[in-house]
């Protein structure tokens, strides 16, 4: 497929983006996606539970990635965790990082700093508010990130299918369509409603390269459409599978994310197998030809 | 398979689906559908309103349209029959169990569109013989399946599952909607919000104004455990959303809520005390048109999005 505002935003050869799962999103993983042509992520901690040790993982995970290829990859950070707290920026600056996404707090604290290091910024956003805010701070895209998403989630509750327009209308920056997008179908869905291209992070747990536990992978594969559940609506609504751990309900909200905690997306009902995240990227880049070829 | 030039739906919203709008949008191509207690009172005879409903879009538009059957209620039969009598071709049934009814109305020579919101109803409706599934999605205003899935990833997941035709609903309401829709598999879309906010529907000004001035953030959803429904954000849903957190029972939520505040609020206007059923995509309706030209707008906004598709294949 030819090239998109995103794809040459970030240097990539298909504007699909792997979402930057905390504790999951490991370099291996974003190697394989940045070989396949979309743009690979890393989380800080992937792999690493005891924050204490991030800034040892980072670099190293950010190393691992640099040797697997030499296609660019980006890191993920939550604003929130980081604060004012440039050092694990830094890093990555260090490193060569060229693409940061960013969520979960203001894009005015680090966005002009990142840039005039000449990083590239995608800002997560769940609401137009948000989405405007991020413009006017300056950052290179957003992210749209619908309902449908796995993990912590806005409180509005916007689905991708009215999000993304909605910010599309409202923004003149990139939008990059995350939540509920898992083929060439969810694809090209969000194309037609004015994406410039999508972030996805189930469709990616369920593949050979991510460091998520075989159980994990496993659930999702055998996931139906009626398999996730939102959590901790009324403090910080989260999107799991449903099992013995998230069914408690609300208590969930105030327990801390455990890595064996099963966060998807409501995509996971439509993942069948375990692939490469390589065979991701190419199955959508080519169903995408066919399905426009339809239309 | 439903004798229309474009597969775009109208919803059958309970008020305010009149025969008015029906026929604009049958005449426009797609297909208008009447819902029996449109425009009535709360004492009025059902019967009496639904038939007269069907005449009055015969004689506004010679094309198909069609009636929505909610087929749990009490009464059902008799309005099967008007329909029936009235030469209906088409109806599309939701919220009871499609086994019961499609054979009735095959028999009569109806096509049957049934409203699912999961891949095991859509299942269950096509073992009904229903001719195609209609996926609602939990973007959809007023009453939503339990399981909250929302359209992009229930509509293929249904498609996947059935091979009766998928018409897509629930958060669509321009031409980008509905290439989305077909892009996930949807052969059709079905559309109520957009619907509402038109020169022909009978809703009231307030309410349609509401949703002219309702932002992305604009509805919200109640009564997650016993029927969750979408509406405007407003003193009614604040009220509700209260009496559910403090755990009102769900016998005190029915009485509350009962029957007349969505009639109150999208028939007479009352936008506090009323219930007013409409889908997250309100905060994208920015104008108060003609049904036709909904119809015609995204008819003619296809051809532009699908050249930029094609454009990057």
């Amino acid at each position: 497929m030819k090239k998109t505002r995103v794809s040459e935003l970030l240097c990539i050869d298909y504007p699909i983006i792997q979402g930057g799962m905390s504790l999951i999103a490991n370099a291996e993983l974003a190697a394989a996606v940045s070989n396949a042509g979309g743009l690979g992520i890393i989380s800080p901690n992937a792999g690493e539970p005891d924050w204490t040790k991030v800034r040892g993982n980072l670099r190293s995970q950010i190393r691992k990635a640099k040797s697997l290829t030499d296609k660019p990859f980006g890191v993920n950070f939550p604003i929130h965790i980081l604060g004012q707290d440039r050092s694990l920026l830094d890093i990555a600056i260090e490193e060569g990082v060229r693409v940061v996404t960013t969520g979960a707090g203001s894009p005015s604290l680090h966005t002009g700093y990142l840039q005039e290091h000449h990083v590239r910024v995608l800002h997560l956003v769940a609401s137009v508010k948000h989405a405007k805010g991020a413009e006017k701070s300056g950052v290179d895209a957003v992210i749209a990130e619908g309902y449908e998403s796995g993990g912590i989630n806005s409180p509005d509750e916007l689905t991708s299918f009215v999000l993304v327009p909605q910010v599309v209308d409202a923004v003149s920056i990139p939008v990059i369509a995350a939540g509920g997008i898992g083929d060439a179908r969810g694809f090209a869905a969000a194309l037609a409603l004015g994406a410039e291209g999508v972030q996805m992070g189930t469709v990616f747990i369920a593949t050979k390269e991510c460091i998520a536990d075989q159980d994990y992978k496993d659930a999702i594969v055998a996931a139906n459409d009626t398999a996730t559940i939102i959590t901790g609506r009324g403090s910080m609504p989260i999107r799991g599978l449903k099992s013995e751990l998230i069914t408690q309900g609300q208590q969930i909200a105030e327990a801390d994310i455990a890595p064996k905690q099963m966060i998807c997306g409501a995509v996971a009902g439509m993942i069948n197998e375990i692939v490469s995240a390589g065979d991701v990227v190419r199955n959508i880049v080519e169903g995408y030809d066919r399905i426009v070829a339809g239309l | 398979m439903l004798g229309i030039e474009y597969p775009i739906i109208q919803g059958g919203m309970t008020w305010i689906a009149n025969a008015e709008l029906a026929a604009a949008v049958s005449s426009a191509g797609g297909l208008g559908i009447i819902s029996p207690n449109a425009s009535m009172g709360l004492e009025d005879d059902l019967l009496a309103n639904l038939r007269s409903q069907i005449r009055t879009a015969k004689s506004l538009t010679d094309k198909p349209f069609g009636v929505n059957l909610v087929v749990q209620i009490p009464g059902i039969e008799d309005l099967i029959g008007v329909i029936i009598e009235e030469g209906i071709e088409v109806v599309t049934t939701s919220a009871g169990n499609p086994a019961t009814y499609t054979p009735l109305l095959k028999e009569a020579g109806m096509t049957v569109l049934h409203l699912v919101a999961s891949v095991r109803q859509a299942r269950s409706a096509e073992r009904s013989g229903v001719d195609a599934v209609i996926a609602e999605g939990y973007e959809a205003g007023g009453h939503n399946g339990l399981d909250e899935i929302p359209t992009l990833v229930l509509v293929p997941q249904v498609v996947d599952a059935v091979s009766i035709p998928v018409v897509a609903a629930g958060g669509i309401a321009d031409a980008r909607g509905f290439l989305a829709a077909l892009a996930l598999g949807g052969e059709g879309v079905q559309m109520g919000t957009r619907f509402i906010a038109t020169h022909e529907c009978i809703a009231h000004g307030n309410f349609k104004d509401g949703i002219i001035d309702a932002t992305d953030t604009g509805t919200m959803v109640t009564g997650r455990r016993l029927a969750p429904t979408r509406g405007l954000k407003n003193d009614f849903l604040a009220k509700v959303d209260e009496m559910e957190q403090q755990g009102a029972t769900a016998e005190e939520l029915f009485a509350f809520i009962g029957f007349a505040p969505s009639r109150i609020g999208q028939l007479k206007g009352k936008m506090q005390e009323g219930e007013l059923y409409c889908g997250a995509i309100s905060g994208m309706i920015s104008e108060i048109m003609s049904a036709g030209d909904v119809v015609r707008n995204i008819v003619d906004g296809y051809s532009g999005v699908a050249a930029s598709l094609k454009q990057l294949s």
